[in-house]
């Protein structure tokens, strides 16, 4: 007698978590080191500011103007919004973006920040 | 007037009958603190689960209404003894999730799924809940990286638990002690 019995639809169960686990390592941490991880500030359609963040010595701090006023924290491999005196609150939430393909938006001062990478792998397994 | 709780027989059966499997899923749950998984996989998260063993027993015999009873009071005791208010959310997310799965997969038991699959489901499951509570509390979606690791640990931990259920709920059954 074997010790573990599977039935068929055990092994489908399996084969669906294994697969699972599959597709969250190349969605998450496929591209979590290695190339380059370009910040990108954009408001009003507009690019502002453009931060490479990998072996960003120490951490920056950049204000934001507008409608509300914003601060936006980069450190090395990562950039999120810091601060910000709009009602939502989502762009803080966010937190920090990590991976090229990420974005944090506000709506209300019409600000967005995106990573950018060395391809758009990511982006089409987002899509 | 007379203060009770319960006034017949069948529901005073309930009471000692539910009252001993959220006791057994505590206990479980406390020992399987005494194993430290994280040793062999430095990982935060990484449990056996054997207090799964408690919910599918649950579901399985007594149906899902006793299976949600358990695992919700269960999750709230353990947060009293030794979790706090969010290993209360990270728990109960994961619970939840685990058991709706497995009740969905409940038909097919016997016919299509052992307890192995059900098991790893739910397991698996236990993590998705967690991970999503941990991004919406932590409010970082970097949280799901932790996933793959988490689901693939939760292929073996539903395998053994399943495992050992297979063999209690056999042994139980041939015994004749499961007259519910």
């Amino acid at each position: 007698m074997r010790l573990v019995k599977l039935k068929i639809g055990d092994y489908a169960i399996i084969a669906v978590v294994l697969a699972a686990a599959l597709f969250v390592m190349l969605t998450f941490t496929g591209k979590a080191s290695g190339g380059n991880l370009t910040a990108v500030i954009i408001q009003d359609n507009q690019i502002m500011h453009k931060i490479s963040l990998k072996g960003l010595e120490k951490p920056l701090i950049i204000d934001i103007p507008g409608k509300y006023h914003e601060t936006v924290a980069a450190e090395n491999g990562r950039i999120r919004f810091q601060e910000a005196d709009c009602p939502d609150k989502v762009c803080v939430n966010t937190g920090w973006l990590t991976r090229p393909g990420q974005i944090a938006a506000c709506l209300p001062n019409a600000t967005i920040i995106k990573i950018e990478g060395d391809d758009n792998e990511i982006d089409v397994l987002a899509k | 007037m007379k203060l009770m709780f319960w006034q017949n027989n069948a529901q005073t059966k309930r009471v000692i009958q539910y009252g001993l499997m959220i006791s057994l899923a505590l206990a479980l749950s406390v020992i399987e603190k005494w194993f430290p998984l994280g040793l062999i996989v430095p990982f935060p998260g990484i449990k056996l689960g054997l207090a799964n063993v408690v919910t599918m027993f649950a579901l399985i015999y007594f149906g899902v209404r006793a299976a949600f009873l358990v695992t919700v009071i269960r999750c709230f005791l353990g947060a009293i003894f030794y979790g706090g208010i969010t290993a209360l959310a990270l728990s109960l997310s994961g619970g939840l999730l685990a058991l709706l799965l497995m009740a969905i997969l409940k038909p097919g038991y016997k016919r299509l799924f052992s307890l192995n699959g059900i098991s790893v489901a739910g397991a698996a499951a236990h993590n998705v809940g967690q991970v999503a509570m941990a991004a919406f509390l932590l409010g970082n979606a970097g949280v799901y990286a932790y996933l793959s690791v988490l689901l693939l640990t939760a292929v073996i931990t539903g395998v053994l638990t399943g495992t050992i259920s297979i063999a209690l709920f056999g042994r139980l059954e041939k015994s004749g002690h499961l007259q519910l």
